[in-house]
């Protein structure tokens, strides 16, 4: 990102909804509307003077303009383009919402990230597929018959995609627990390292998060408001996690003996269904106008890492080269936002950055006890950093996110 | 001035555009029957003209008669003159050498739709602004040309019956589906189908033929019309207040094909000159005054984009709808999350009813709820719907006016309590105007709006400015305990009330009123407004207004153990009157009462209290009244309102006829002073028109 900063004016988001839950009835672009909407409403922002929607999404939407069919139905007229970059989209859009201010184009931006999992992108088998394009290509009916020939009734079954690392191939818990592996991640610190995630975000719901704004979704016939975060239990303990069985042992997927697995359904997210959005504007034009800022990004940096051998590894190669460029020490943040899809990959995070304090890390909680919204992800990040600088009294914080494919994202706030 | 322009055909010969002539209102009159003659005249009167479009100006293809022009005409002979006239011009269109086309966009009302059918050929523009219909028949009035005769034979007999007598107006798509057009296309393409299809009609000589051509009389075609007719009689429950043109064109209908034109002209001048006809129009042309009417020319009227509603029930999501259906933003606010899911299923349940997909997409893009008052300061208007208890009321107000602008006008939708009262612990009273809908709202075009005495005139500019954006009728009336609606449909249904407990059957009550012409009978509408409210409201008006408004205690004991006066029948969705209700009001006998005596005195309850709000100044001028009165709470619609009712009874036959009811039933029907004043004068209500406006 070029010099220059950018002022958060106001961050919010839907609840946290894992799969199948509160939210499993809403498609990508009403969810992104819901927090557009609230946003501008909150801020008292008049729809007009939004002049980009960027809306993130690892893989949600089926039209290819999820953007704009997000600010259509928030009632705002601005373009709005849609960004992909795996996990890391929800930061993508942010970075193009604020290069945009920052080179002049445009004044006042919303950036959005919506990952809807619940909303299952089914796709045809091959067999199937060859048979769906011999048909179009065949001139005759005889030709268009015999397309046919080799599609069994099983071809015909629907395949939904699978959550796997697009370049590996690794499922996520096979991925987690080679983490494990190769920094000595014991089972004991990876449930504790899920207790602690679930007990602060439940801690957060029972406070009441303001960055939450409730979402009317269709319920049957109906319309049910869900109001708070569905995925955070306050009952979990390392007693109950410990009972879990490795999901070593449920595949052949994972190359780990089942006896020195570590990664359970426990310690690991669920896909979650989710919405988050900021408004951004240049500095001088907020205090300008009199909106309130919540704080300002200084930089943000994108990484790539091999998706074989270095697995979520991404953002803190991201970190590592925005500290540096920043002139910034890790140890000097007191906030620190970072995703986490498995406990292993925080605290392979931890191992790597000795300079990071666990106690300064997803303070109100992460991906774990919330579900993963992987496209969300990094806006809700940005949102709650913003906020917990606030809480906390200090001035600067870091969104670390991590991503299949070797997506890194690392943003650097000022307040 | 029709235009014609002429192109050339493939074969030499000369394609004629026409532009159907409309005054600037869109419609139609005898200046433009003039000028479409004459326009005809020369283009079929052109050997070298091989076919005509008749197409749409700026706006609209035709929004109807010209019913103001119209109007003069009290003259039967004149009437019937013109209907000849078009008539001709119709079978010149229909059976000449040269086929005509109709390129239909906008609005083709009425006779627009009369002058389309005449068209071999119609083509209609794939938008929401086209609306396909023949509304006239609201007004009494039958359609001027020979629909009466060519609609069935192009969209066959049910269909008709829908259109002819019901007044549907219907979009491009469903005109597709009944055959009453023959293509829709994209609204660009209008111009280009429309000449396509002049080609190939000019090639063959004779325009394409419609798919649902009548076969001309085959023996049983009568008998199966009137079969038909039977059977749409029987699903329409108040059929016994049709108007006297409806019945008419029923009668001709059931014989089957008309072919002599000239019986058309004799009952549509009849209608036309009726007095029927002329108090519908009467209403009509009020009603659209009021909608012209501005509050003061200095005022600027405030833009209207942004609607916050808070309270989500039944009002607040039908306005909800409304104003999102007409580009406004709207915010919905409920208190407790399932009160906002119940509201925005209500949303969803009618936005989800609209056909259009472009308007229904619109508007849920322009509605969201929420649990907070947040971006409500950004709002123009907010409007307050929640339940009617003044307390709480005033706590939505105080919370309102710490949030938003001072620029935003706040709107109370009450029941009964005066507005005044509801902001009585207000900062600025003077940005508080009542705003007053009526449910069904598709059924009631009324908007009753509300002005206390400090009432800015900025607010009220802004309620008129939102009436006429959700396509509300804006009647101005002063504030006071019930208003002018509340008052009268109070006075009305507690009477209602009192009947059925002093033993008279809810039947008789019911029919009674529906023969004088209301469109549900008093009880039925109990049951749909909900006794309890209606004993709240009758308490409410009681204590400010007097005993008139008293709620009989037997009802009172019916809305707390939640009993109603109908009950589904078995089998079927039809409700019939539960008999349980004389036996759990301790009523013996039932006394055997005259329907039509009923619903006579029912109706005069409910005009004597109208008077009363003349009289309190709650009304500025009695047309006001006769217009909320037939567009908010249905009175007869045939009889035109209650000042032009009590007028055409005569106020000195209405006072004596009050009076021997008084002696036999009671200060009910004590006569306002009003009226005993302006009997005895020998004067009537036209006095007073003039005087405020």
């Amino acid at each position: 990102m070029m010099g220059g900063r950018i002022a958060v004016v106001d961050a919010v988001r839907t609840p946290w909804s894992p799969r199948g839950g509160g939210l499993s009835g809403m498609s990508a672009a009403a969810l992104g509307a819901v927090v557009v909407r609230d946003l501008l409403l909150r801020a008292a922002v008049l729809p007009d003077v939004v002049d980009l929607v960027v809306v993130g999404s690892a893989r949600s939407g089926t039209s290819g303009s999820l953007g704009a069919e997000v600010a259509f139905r928030a009632g705002v007229d601005a373009v709005a383009p849609s960004v992909s970059m795996g996990s890391v989209s929800g930061e993508r859009a942010i970075a193009e919402a604020s290069r945009a201010i920052l080179v002049g184009d445009i004044d006042t931006a919303v950036a959005v990230g919506v990952e809807t999992p619940s909303d299952l992108q089914v796709g045809l088998s091959a067999p199937l597929r060859e048979a769906v394009m011999g048909t179009r290509r065949g001139e005759t009916a005889g030709d268009k018959l015999r397309a046919w020939a080799g599609v069994k009734a099983t071809d015909l079954r629907p395949t939904a995609a699978v959550l796997r690392d697009p370049i590996s191939e690794q499922p996520l818990a096979a991925a987690a627990e080679s983490v494990a592996l190769r920094f000595g991640l014991d089972r004991a610190g990876q449930d504790a390292y899920a207790v602690r995630s679930h007990a602060r975000a439940f801690r957060r719901v029972r406070e009441g998060a303001p960055e939450v704004v409730p979402v009317p979704a269709p319920a049957g016939a109906g319309v049910m408001v869900v109001e708070h975060d569905e995925g955070p239990r306050a009952e979990l303990t390392a007693q109950s996690l410990a009972r879990r069985a490795p999901l070593a042992k449920a595949g052949a997927a994972l190359s780990v003996p089942a006896s020195i697995a570590t990664v359970t359904a426990g310690n690991l997210s669920v896909p979650a269904d989710g919405a988050a959005a900021v408004l951004l504007t240049r500095p001088d034009l907020a205090r300008s106008r009199g909106w309130p800022v919540l704080g300002e990004i200084d930089g943000a940096r994108f990484a790539s890492a091999n998706p074989f051998t270095s697995p979520r590894f991404g953002g803190s190669q991201a970190l590592d080269r925005l500290l540096e460029e920043k002139n910034e020490r890790l140890a000097d943040f007191a906030v620190v936002e970072a995703s986490e899809s498995a406990a292993a990959f925080a605290l392979a995070l931890l191992a790597s950055q000795p300079e990071l304090d666990p106690d300064v890390l997803n303070r109100w909680g992460g991906s774990i006890a919330l579900g993963r919204c992987s496209g969300a992800s990094g806006v809700r990040l940005l949102g709650t950093a913003v906020r917990r600088m606030a809480a906390a009294g200090v001035d600067k914080s870091l969104v670390v996110g991590s991503g299949a494919a070797g997506h890194g994202a690392a943003l650097l706030l000022r307040r | 001035m029709a235009e014609t322009v002429h192109e050339p055909l493939s074969d030499g010969r000369r394609l004629a555009w026409l532009t159907l002539p409309t005054d600037e209102g869109g419609r139609f009159g005898d200046a433009q029957l003039d000028a479409l003659e004459h326009a005809l005249d020369a283009a079929l009167g052109d050997s070298e003209v091989g076919a005509v479009v008749l197409r749409a100006g700026e706006e609209a293809f035709c929004r109807g008669l010209a019913l103001d022009a119209f109007a003069k005409l009290d003259d039967r002979r004149a009437v019937a003159a013109t209907a000849k006239r078009l008539h001709r011009l119709q079978a010149r269109m229909s059976g000449g050498r040269v086929p005509c086309i109709a390129a239909i966009a906008g609005a083709c009302l009425d006779v627009g739709l009369e002058l389309a059918l005449a068209c071999g050929h119609r083509i209609a523009a794939d938008h929401p602004d086209v609306r396909i219909g023949l509304p006239q028949i609201e007004l009494g009035l039958l359609p001027i040309g020979d629909a009466l005769a060519r609609l069935p034979t192009v969209v066959g007999f049910e269909a008709s019956l829908d259109l002819l007598l019901e007044g549907e107006t219907i979009g491009a798509a469903h005109a597709r589906r009944l055959g009453l057009v023959d293509a829709v296309v994209h609204p660009a393409g209008l111009e280009a189908a429309a000449r396509e299809a002049a080609r190939s009609a000019a090639a063959a000589g004779a325009p394409p033929k419609n798919r649902r051509a009548w076969r001309p009389a085959l023996p049983g075609v009568a008998l199966r019309n009137r079969r038909s007719l039977q059977r749409w009689q029987e699903t329409r429950p108040h059929d016994d207040a049709l108007g006297g043109a409806r019945l008419s064109a029923l009668e001709l209908l059931g014989r089957g094909r008309i072919q002599d034109t000239s019986e058309l002209t004799t009952i549509f001048s009849e209608a036309a000159v009726s007095d029927a006809t002329a108090t519908r129009l009467h209403t009509w042309r009020c009603a659209r005054a009021l909608e012209r009417w501005t509050p003061r020319a200095d005022v600027a009227v405030p833009t209207l984009t942004r609607l916050g509603i808070v309270g989500g029930g039944a009002v607040g999501a039908d306005l909800a709808v409304a104003a999102a259906r007409a580009d406004v933003s709207v915010r919905i606010r409920e208190k407790s999350p399932p009160a906002l899911g119940r509201a925005l299923a209500r949303v969803e349940a009618k936005v989800a009813g609209d056909r259009d997909h472009e308007r229904r997409t619109r508007a849920r893009a322009r509605l969201s709820g929420g649990l907070e008052l947040d971006g409500f300061s950004t709002m123009d208007l907010v409007l307050e719907s929640v339940p009617e208890e003044v307390a709480v009321k005033r706590r939505v107000f105080a919370e309102l006016e710490d949030r938003v602008r001072p620029q935003t006008i706040l709107a109370t939708h009450p029941r009964a309590t005066p507005v005044s009262e509801i902001g009585a612990r207000m900062r600025h009273p003077e940005r508080l105007v009542g705003i007053r809908v009526f449910r069904p709202l598709s059924r009631r075009p009324l908007c009753e709006i509300i002005q206390t005495p400090q009432t800015s005139a900025r607010a009220l500019a802004a309620a008129v400015s939102f009436a006429r954006r959700i396509n509300k009728t804006p009647v101005v009336v002063q504030d006071g305990p019930g208003f002018f609606t509340t008052r009268v449909l109070a006075a009305y249904l507690s009477h209602a009330g009192e009947l059925v407990a002093d033993g008279f059957s809810i039947d008789d009550i019911d029919r009674g009123c529906r023969r004088a012409g209301w469109p549900v009978g008093p009880l039925q509408l109990l049951d749909f407004v909900g006794l309890s409210t209606a004993v709240r409201v009758g308490h409410v008006l009681t204590a400010a207004l007097g005993d008139r408004f008293d709620v009989p205690m037997p009802l009172e004991a019916m809305a707390a153990t939640g009993r109603a006066f109908y009950r589904p029948s078995r089998p079927g969705p039809e409700e019939e009157p539960d008999p349980r209700v004389h036996d759990f009001l301790g009523v013996t006998t039932t006394r055997v009462g005259d329907a039509d005596e009923l619903g006579e005195r029912l109706t005069l309850v409910a005009a004597i209290e109208a008077v009363r709000c003349l009289q309190d100044g709650v009304l500025a001028k009695p047309s006001d009244g006769d217009v909320a009165a037939v567009l908010g709470l249905g009175y007869p619609a045939t009889r035109g309102g209650p000042f032009r009712h009590l007028a055409a009874r005569g106020l000195a036959a209405a006072r004596s006829r009050l009076s021997a009811l008084e002696d036999r039933f009671g200060s009910r029907y004590r006569a306002p002073q009003l009226l005993v004043e302006l009997a005895e004068r020998g004067s009537d209500f036209s006095s007073m028109e003039d005087a405020s406006s």
